[in-house]
Order: structure tokens, then C-alpha cells, then sequence
């Protein structure tokens, strides 16, 4: 059980080339999956400590699921045309791919979760990964999220992610929270993550996420302190 | 700190309500039958599990028949409680103006709706819908709310998954399944896969306190969760089955129970030849060669996937309150490297009421929960 938990690492993930070119062992891993796990994996491999086997995993999936080449199957097969799937492209449509792709790379067997592409589950993935460290017996715990813009057609993807761990690091963690804030939600699961990631370059102790980032009834608010 | 189930509610292959589940079941049906979409679209495989409700946006009509059952007969209302739901994946279907894309994410929004904070929806595959009920039961247990529901729904009978499934090898092919009833054939020697369905339950968790202050009907107690990943291979187990034995383990220990203190299993049972080997393997670790009796239900309903693991819950609350394993419906001659004391043609007495229900997802997301009956009994 850890007292003091804090944000050791976060990263963002905007650029697949850039990412590709900055880590091309990570590509050599990740190039068969669909850009949101793909930019997941990418981030979280940028927030990895010394800790990789013992840590505790919350992934979320993204709210606009798939890529290109598995909604091209998706309409030949709606208009009646007989296929032979490549089989990967049916992952593309799991919700728990970047989490078990994760525990693969890392030879993580322990505590994982799997949140899923709703508007707002960040803040139930930080509460819960928060919960989970409180617990024990995991020390350092990964929470990582990818996302796009439009699933069918490509175009912009997103990837964060935060690394947790005993200490204050980047920013004490002490609780989540949520408010009512109605809004229309971002159909993004990386978007309530990233804005908190940028507000760490100058933070506070309490950080209230945009409405836009919630479930659309209520939004999430952090309170810790900077070290 | 008790968790109690106050209120079940299940769509299955097998009908709308607990009753038409729980029923089918003990008498050995088969909700399992060819899929007119499928037959009509040419498909290899147009066996599977329909129910009664048709149409794109049956993801959210089952799953509130489903909920709305739990709600009735346990005498709360969705604002009183939280909210830990599984969708599965979006769906793709074809409509009379073509093709009709549902987000999963955004039918678990407006099921979601009238529910109180923590609203929590859980994608670890076909382990989602036991997570869900685990994950409730530990809130509940942390204090983060006093009621909750949980669950899982999930409309995978859609030409993209039957032609996606079947290229990853998972379903069983027409050309292996001639019976469509029979199509799935849990841990038998001429398993060939799973059959895809849809399906819906859900349950009503209560602080046992909670329950009694108000006069709830109690029929069973969540006693733990258990989790693990293989971390092995995107598609398919160890075949020792050691993710899902760190699994079953885990969640005894959660519980605090030895394997003696089970009196049966719900296994995973999707059928799958690599699938069904690896979890008898664990099984029989932690019970020894025939050491528990083990029950499935996908030969009778299908993999309803996400929902899979609720409606496993539903079923081991009722063999709780029963005193009764329902056979496993499709396994008449076991497979050798499954052999387990299973429960085949009539239903088994439980020694003790006490089940625990496993699922074992793609991508080696692993889950289990332990239920036992709300005054355990023994023989």
C-alpha cells in the first residue's frame, strides 16, 4: 500500500510518423493494429519506467473504433460481396486490443482493465488505476488511451498516456472527483487525459477538466498538489 | 463486507426473463438454430444465437428488458444506483437504407443515463461481462456507492462478426456443425468452435446493510474477483491454462475460500479447440483430475460475448438458490484432454452452493467471480 501517489511520466501522441520514427522497435510491434492502439501502445511505451512486468495496466478504448481496412470489409461484406477477412482486421474491432497488446509486450500477467470507448471513462480509469495502487500489492500502474478523429476515413490520431507511482513526481494525485457538468462529450478518450497533460506543464492543486471531456451529465476534477 | 444480488434479469438465446434461461437450461435445450440473415447473405457460418428482438437498435432494447427485469424484482429504481456495464463491440449492420454503424460506447451513454456516478463500462472481451459484476462488488466494497447494477449486452449475430470470427477461427464453421442446435460443443471431442449470439443480463448488487435496511429479497452473495492476463497471444491461450489458473486462484483468494469450500463451476466453455483444453487444464489444477463438477452454458445459448460472463452470473445465482448445476448442452462424449467431472444430460446437485463462474477473453483477458447462496447450504 503507497500513502503518496503521483504522476511519474505522461505522454502525448498526436504524430504516428514522428512516433514510428522516434521508436521503430515499437512500430515493428504495433504496425498490424488500428491507429488508436496503435498511438496508445506508443504512449505508454513513452511513459515506461524500470517497472514493465509488475505494473498495473487500465486501458481505454477508443470511442471511434476500427481503421480504414476493416470498415472496407465492413462495407464489402454489407453489400453482399463474398470475402476472404484477413483476420487481423476483425482485431481492429476488440476494445481490449491495445490493453492485451500491452501485457504482451511487457509480460504483464497481473492486474489489467479494460475500460470502454464511452465519453468520460478516463476519469474511471484514473479513479480506478488511484484505487487499485492504494491497494496494492502493484506499485506503479500505466493509464493509456488512444483515439481518431474518423475511424472510416483516417485522419488525426491521439494517444496519451500517464505512468503513476509511489511519490509525488510530476504532481500528487490525492483524488478524483466529478462534477455535474452537462455538455455535448468529445467522442475522444484521449481527451480529458491530454488536456490534463498540458495542464501539467504549469499546474495547480486541483485541475477541472472541460465539460466536453466528461459523460456529458457530469466531468472530472483532480485534486493533489505539485511537488 | 457482503455483497448481495437483489434482482436478476437475463435475454438470452433461450427467451426473454430469468425463467425462460433458467428453464431452458435444466431441461437441456438449445436456444441455438440457423440465423435467416445469415442463410439468406450466403454466410459459412448461419448458426448462432438470436433473440427476440430485432432491428439496429436492439442493442439498447435487450439489454432494458434485461435491466428493467433486475430492477422490477429488486424494488429500486436506476437512480438509486451505480452503473458497471459491459457493450461489447460496435456493431455493423445492414439496414433497409444500408449499412447501420452502432457505437458500443455510445449505447452504454444512453443506457447509462439514469444511473448515479460511478458509471463504469468495461471492455476486456469476452471476460467484460464477469468484470463488470466483480468490479461492482469491489466499489461497493470500497464504499463508492450503496447499490449497483451490473451487466453486460451485446448483439453479435451480424455479418461482419460471423465472417470476422470465423476468419479468426473461433466460430464453428457449417461445414462442422451440420446441427445448428448443436453447433457448439463445450469441451467434446468433436468441438469446433463457438457459436456467436446475442444476449443481455443483468444484476442488482447491494452493501448487504443496504439490503436489509429496506427488506430486499437476498438471493445470493458476490464473494470475490478474480483477474489475470496470459500476456501469451492476441488469439489463443497457453495450453496449460496457467493465466486462467492465476485467475481462479485469485479470485478464491479474494474471497478467502479454498477450492474445497466450491461446490461447482461455470466454466468459460466456449467450445474452441485450443480454448476448452487450456481451461481444463486449469481446472483440474486447482481441483485436481475430477474434483468439481463444471458446467457451461454457450452450447445452449451461444457466446453472447461481453454479456457472456452476466448471464453466467445469472445462471450461478440460480444453481445457488437451487441447489442445482444445469447440464452443459452440446457435450455428449468429452474431449480426453478435457476431462472433468462435467455435468452432462440431467442437472447435478450441488454439495455446496457455492459457484465460481470464469471467463477466459481474447487477448488473454481473464476473469472470475465466486457466488455463493445467500444462506450457503450444505448436502
Amino acid at each position: 500500500m503507497t500513502a503518496v501517489i503521483g504522476v511519474q511520466a505522461a505522454a502525448v501522441v498526436t504524430d504516428l510518423a514522428a512516433a514510428r520514427a522516434a521508436a521503430p522497435a515499437v512500430w515493428r510491434d504495433v504496425r498490424r493494429y488500428d491507429p488508436p492502439a496503435q498511438a496508445a501502445l506508443f504512449a505508454a511505451y513513452a511513459v515506461l519506467g524500470a517497472e514493465r512486468a509488475g505494473l498495473a495496466l487500465v486501458a481505454l478504448a477508443p470511442c471511434q473504433a476500427g481503421s480504414p481496412e476493416m470498415f472496407a470489409w465492413v462495407r464489402r461484406i454489407a453489400a453482399g460481396e463474398p470475402v476472404r477477412m484477413n483476420p487481423l482486421h476483425t482485431l481492429h474491432a476488440v476494445d481490449n486490443l491495445a490493453l492485451s497488446a500491452l501485457s504482451l509486450g511487457l509480460g504483464a500477467q497481473g492486474h489489467g482493465t479494460g475500460l470502454g470507448g464511452a465519453p468520460g471513462q478516463w476519469g474511471e480509469g484514473l479513479a480506478l488505476l488511484l484505487a487499485r495502487l492504494r491497494a496494492g500489492p502493484e506499485v506503479e500502474g500505466l493509464l493509456l488511451a488512444g483515439d481518431q478523429a474518423d475511424a472510416e476515413a483516417g485522419g488525426a490520431v491521439f494517444g496519451a498516456a500517464l505512468r503513476l507511482g509511489p511519490g509525488p513526481g510530476q504532481w500528487r494525485l490525492d483524488a478524483v472527483e466529478r462534477w455535474a457538468a452537462p455538455a455535448t462529450p468529445a467522442r475522444d478518450a484521449t481527451a480529458g487525459l491530454r488536456a490534463f497533460i498540458a495542464w501539467l506543464a504549469a499546474p495547480g492543486t486541483c485541475f477541472e477538466a472541460p465539460a466536453a471531456t466528461g459523460d456529458g451529465q457530469t466531468a472530472t476534477r483532480l485534486r493533489g498538489a505539485p511537488p | 463486507m457482503s455483497i448481495v444480488v437483489t434482482g436478476l434479469g437475463a435475454v438470452s438465446a433461450l427467451g426473454v426473463g430469468v425463467d425462460a434461461l433458467w428453464e431452458g437450461l435444466l431441461a437441456g435445450r438449445s436456444g441455438l438454430r440457423r440465423v435467416p440473415e445469415a442463410v439468406a447473405m450466403g454466410l459459412p457460418v448461419t448458426s448462432g444465437g438470436p433473440v427476440p428482438f430485432t432491428g439496429p437498435d436492439r442493442d439498447v432494447r435487450l439489454a432494458r428488458a434485461a435491466l428493467d427485469e433486475a430492477h422490477q424484482q429488486a424494488g429500486l429504481p436506476p437512480s438509486a444506483a451505480a452503473f458497471f456495464w459491459a457493450n461489447a463491440l460496435d456493431t455493423f449492420q445492414v439496414g433497409p437504407a444500408g449499412l447501420v454503424h452502432r457505437s458500443a460506447g455510445q449505447c452504454f451513454q444512453e443506457l447509462a443515463h439514469d444511473y448515479r456516478n460511478p458509471r463504469r463500462m468495461f471492455a476486456v472481451a469476452c471476460a467484460s461481462g464477469t468484470r463488470s459484476v466483480g468490479e461492482a462488488c469491489h466499489a461497493l466494497r470500497r464504499g463508492e456507492a450503496d447499490v449497483a447494477v451490473a451487466g453486460g449486452s451485446a448483439v453479435m449475430l451480424t455479418p461482419f462478426y460471423l465472417i470476422g470470427f470465423a476468419a479468426l477461427r473461433a466460430v464453428a464453421l457449417d461445414e462442422d456443425a451440420p446441427d445448428p442446435a448443436h453447433a457448439c460443443r463445450p469441451f467434446d471431442a468433436t468441438r469446433a468452435g463457438f457459436a456467436l449470439a446475442d444476449g443481455a443480463a443483468a444484476l442488482v448488487l447491494e452493501r448487504r446493510a443496504h439490503a436489509e435496511a429496506r427488506g430486499a429479497p437476498i438471493l445470493a452473495v458476490v464473494e470475490g474477483l478474480g483477474t489475470s492476463m496470459d500476456a501469451y497471444d492476441l488469439n489463443r491461450p497457453p495450453a496449460d491454462g496457467a493465466g486462467a489458473l492465476a485467475c481462479l486462484r485469485a479470485c478464491l483468494a479474494d474471497a478467502g475460500r479454498r477450492p474445497d469450500e466450491v461446490g461447482g463451476v461455470s466454466a468459460h466453455g466456449t467450445g474452441t479447440r485450443v480454448g476448452d483444453v487450456a481451461e481444463a487444464a486449469a481446472l483440474q489444477a486447482l481441483f485436481g483430475p475430477r474434483g468439481v463438477p463444471v458446467h457451461g452454458v454457450k452450447g445452449a445459448i451461444g457466446h453472447a460475448m461481453a454479456a457472456a460472463g452476466a448471464l453466467e452470473a445469472v445462471v450461478a445465482v440460480q444453481s445457488c438458490r437451487a441447489g442445482r448445476l444445469p447440464p452443459t448442452v452440446g457435450l455428449t462424449r468429452p474431449a480426453e484432454a478435457c476431462d472433468l467431472d462435467h455435468v452432462i444430460g440431467a442437472p447435478r446437485r450441488l454439495g455446496v452452493a457455492r459457484v465460481l463462474s470464469a471467463s477466459f477473453g481474447m487477448g488473454g483477458q481473464n476473469a472470475a467471480i465466486l457466488i455463493a447462496a445467500a444462506e450457503e447450504t450444505h448436502a
